[in-house]
């Protein structure tokens, strides 16, 4: 008895979770969105998390991921309101050296 | 696509170069910046070295080398620096060759490596022993008012009411209490002897920075405690937190709780940051109706003063001051009473001050790469005063702890930590019955211990394919003799997605029986205090194992598969025996078995950015054996332990983590009840039951707002109490709690970081 609601709470709850997935996805295809890889100087876990909050929340970024192997930074977004010249400014706002990654473009 | 800004790029490295040589007058400063990891001195490539109030610079190569020019004439301030890093300054007044920077890292690095900081929970692919991660993301996914609440989306740990009066909460890991796990702050002790049982809950959550738990046997380099595993967490340092932090917290059961926390930097080598914690819980509901308040009302104060000390020469030293008040007030609700009629009137009373100091200090010492001296000492001061009913428990304790750690290596392959420590630990304790049928007078139960260590311990590695860790201790103890301490982990990476580690050692912990069962106070059981005095220290084997598989899925995803188990064996247990009469409790030592076996599955993966699954199963198989007074043994599993719990957690975050939803779901097992009719009474279980947990969070730059429901179906043990009518008769029992005692909880809260951010 128990077992069976346990499972079927589990089983709304994914149905709850998934459909605001599709949707965001959708939206996201939607909005016109650019993407740049930087090249910065990072080697650390620190480092990652340093750009992670920071670049978060810069005007117009609309996703972001750093690739600590690689020392990348991809970030996706929104041109109306951002550009290269600038996000790369804030990354290097933050102490870091930063180059567009040629291999990528 | 991006040419222009590649050609800016190049033009102004160009530039940089032409600069340089055509100014007439320039001196060639050369030299080297490495960064100290750990006391080893490594090449920093990428760092940056320029001249206060000069244009232009230098930056390292591959082996951290420099060339720059000093441009103007006179003295000058050379500076070295790269993100992540405490920059360094030299004065230079003329042309030098071989000029030294070391950087330290703005922190230190954890000793675990944080594989994928986003996810709440990390099963670390790197750790010897098999440590489960909780980072401050998988913290935030709840409530987590504090450091026992953490671990309620963790199958590895169970938090639960210790009775069902005093508010009080105890974890489980490896199917035993928390008492038998090491708790660190950053690797020293701490919530040690009578703190132990509530120490749990003096840990504010917005303190933390992570959790790590450690199960089985661990190193010996912390003493000879800890038998099931070791909890330790980082705290917020004072070097490397945002200025202010402030988090103000909320419920609909009437708990209100403010942290701050602040971090500046007083001067070139000096930190200080400051940690408050407030909190209260105003509602004396009774929503069980059964005359007891479901949670006492309690005001807990919690400050924290740090300093941080570091210098180029690699001495870190890290000091701090801890005070601690604790008040709660429980027990039968005003509302059901008149004022004269106080004499029937059940009421509990809690009062706990602590006061603390600890420092750690480290230094490189001599040439050899690597080699450190470690010393930590701290000294703490606790008063626990417990009035439940007519028991009463009062208790002092005075203890320093001391511990000299060398570290050193003949290679990368072979290393060697050793060291000597010295533990005092000073209890004056009482216990006092007034009920009538009981009438145990103020006994004092007074202990002192003396315990002076020395240790060693090895570790061999083949770098990311095999460590092998051997340690031995050999400890005095004033009251128990000598303690002889071998433990062994090893980790070996079959292949890169696939790594086995297996562990063995030996623990102990001498007891404070009442205060450890502190549940049993809220009871009307006589206690049979002659065999306290004659218990002997707690000892216990631990052995397990551990199989982690990573397995690439779809999309670049990697599915952790991790398979565990644990056994441990005690050699000698204070019995805690409620069988053999419930209208009394017996301590004495254990004869027979006492063993735990503890089989654990997780699962974790993200299916999709975002999107992340965590699922896990544990299932434990506990034995106790009591004696009766004719010597005859009772074996029976451990009693209000559940026999097993699973969970699944998922958790959604939009990018960039700007709305972050979690859903948890617990199944807990049924536990045994202590019988009521002695040893051949007939077992007894309490029922399964699930508990879900939900919480949205809003993240923003410099504020985070959640809110969230724990036990969202309202799920309550029903009757908690035994005879809650007639709390001063025979057989009144409050500490048979096998569930949850409040139901729903409906929470929000708020983060705010000021300043600059980290």
């Amino acid at each position: 008895m128990k077992m069976k609601q346990f499972f079927g709470c589990l089983m709304a709850m994914s149905m709850l979770v998934s459909p605001g997935v599709a949707q965001d996805k959708k939206e996201g295809k939607k909005k016109k969105t650019e993407e740049v890889t930087f090249v910065v100087n990072l080697f650390c876990e620190k480092c990652k998390a340093k750009i992670e909050r920071h670049i978060s929340w810069e005007k117009g970024v609309k996703d972001l991921t750093v690739d600590l192997d690689k020392k990348t930074v991809t970030i996706q977004y929104d041109p109306s309101k951002t550009n290269e010249q600038k996000l790369k400014e804030a990354i290097e706002n933050l102490d870091y050296t930063c180059g567009i990654d040629e291999e990528i473009d | 696509m991006k040419r222009k800004t590649i050609h800016f790029y190049a033009v102004s490295i160009l530039l940089l170069l032409l600069l340089c040589p055509v100014t007439a007058t320039a001196q060639t400063v050369k030299g080297r910046v490495y960064s100290l990891e750990k006391g080893k001195k490594l090449p920093l490539p990428g760092a940056s070295v320029y001249f206060a109030n000069e244009t232009g610079g230098a930056v390292t190569d591959g082996r951290g080398a420099f060339q720059i020019e000093k441009q103007a004439e006179g003295g000058k301030y050379l500076i070295a620096g790269l993100a992540g890093f405490t920059s360094d300054s030299v004065w230079v007044t003329k042309a030098q060759s071989n000029l030294e920077f070391v950087l330290v890292e703005d922190i230190e690095l954890q000793e675990v490596v944080i594989s994928k900081a986003r996810q709440g929970t990390v099963l670390s692919r790197l750790t010897i022993g098999k440590t489960e991660l909780i980072t401050s993301t998988g913290m935030a996914k709840m409530a987590c008012c504090n450091l026992s609440e953490s671990f309620e989306n963790s199958a590895t740990v169970t938090v639960g009411f210790t009775d069902a009066v005093s508010g009080t909460k105890q974890v489980q890991l490896l199917g035993l209490p928390g008492i038998y796990s090491q708790l660190l702050a950053e690797n020293v002790p701490n919530m040690r002897g009578l703190l132990s049982p509530f120490g749990w809950g003096y840990i504010p959550g917005s303190w933390m920075e992570s959790i790590q738990v450690s199960k089985g046997a661990s190193s010996v380099v912390n003493g000879y405690e800890s038998v099931a595993g070791q909890i330790n967490m980082e705290l917020k340092k004072p070097n490397y937190t945002e200025p202010l932090f402030i988090n103000a917290y909320s419920d609909l059961l009437g708990r209100y709780e403010a942290n701050v926390t602040s971090a500046t930097q007083v001067a070139k080598n000096l930190w200080t940051g400051l940690l408050l914690h407030g909190s209260a819980e105003t509602g004396t509901h009774d929503y069980n109706g059964d005359t007891f308040s479901d949670m006492p009302e309690s005001k807990l104060v919690n400050l924290y003063n740090r300093w941080f000390y570091l210098n180029e020469s690699g001495i870190q030293s890290r000091t701090g001051i801890r005070f601690l008040y604790d008040n709660k007030e429980g027990g039968q609700h005003d509302a059901h009473f008149n004022n004269d009629d106080d004499h029937n009137h059940y009421q509990t009373h809690l009062n706990n001050r602590s006061f603390s100091v600890e420092n750690k200090t480290g230094l490189t010492v001599g040439s050899r790469e690597g080699q450190s001296l470690g010393i930590i000492s701290s000294f703490t001061s606790s008063e626990v005063n417990l009035n439940y009913g007519k028991k009463s428990f009062r208790g002092t304790q005075n203890s320093f702890y001391g511990n000299a750690i060398f570290t050193s290596g003949f290679n990368d392959a072979h290393r060697y930590t050793a060291g000597v420590s010295f533990v005092y630990d000073d209890y004056g304790t009482d216990f006092l019955d007034s009920l009538s049928f009981n009438l145990t007078p103020r006994t004092p139960l007074n202990r002192r211990e003396a315990v002076s260590g020395i240790f060693a311990e090895y570790t061999f590695s083949i770098k990311d394919r095999l460590d092998i860790i051997l340690g031995l201790r050999e400890d005095y103890n004033s009251r128990y003799g000598w303690l002889f301490t071998p433990r062994a982990n090893l980790r070996y990476s079959i292949i890169e997605e696939l790594v086995f580690r297996a562990s063995a050692g030996k623990g102990y912990r001498s007891p404070n029986v009442i205060v450890d069962n502190i549940g049993l106070l809220a009871t009307s059981r006589k206690f049979n205090l002659d065999e306290i005095n004659g218990l002997n220290i707690e000892s216990a084997w631990n052995y397990g194992g551990n199989i982690s598989a990573y397995i690439p899925v779809w999309d670049k995803q990697i599915l952790t598969i991790s398979a565990d188990y644990f056994h441990t064996q005690f050699q000698n247990q204070a019995v805690i025996d409620m069988e053999r009469d419930h209208n009394s409790v017996y301590f004495y030592n254990h004869a027979g078995t006492s063993s735990t076996d503890v089989w654990q599955v997780d699962f974790s993966l993200t299916p999709f950015k975002g999107f992340d699954l965590f699922a896990a199963f544990r299932y434990n198989d506990t034995k106790i054996t009591y004696s009766a007074e004719n010597g005859q043994r009772y074996v029976m599993e451990k009693p209000l332990i559940s026999r097993y719990r699973g969970l699944v957690n998922l958790a959604y975050a939009t990018p960039l983590r700007k709305w972050v939803f979690d859903f948890t779901a617990q199944i807990n097992g049924p536990s045994r009840i202590p019988g009521l009719n002695g040893y051949d009474s007939q077992v007894r279980y309490s029922e399964q039951f699930p508990i879900y947990f939900a919480q949205v969070t809003k993240n923003t730059k410099r504020f985070d707002i959640y809110a969230g429901s724990e036990n969202i179906l309202d799920f309550k043990q029903t009757n908690p109490i035994l005879n809650a009518d007639n709390p001063f008769g025979r057989d009144f029992d409050s500490s048979l709690v096998w569930g949850p005692v409040v139901g729903r909880k409906i929470y929000a809260g708020i983060r705010w970081r000021i300043g600059k951010l980290p």
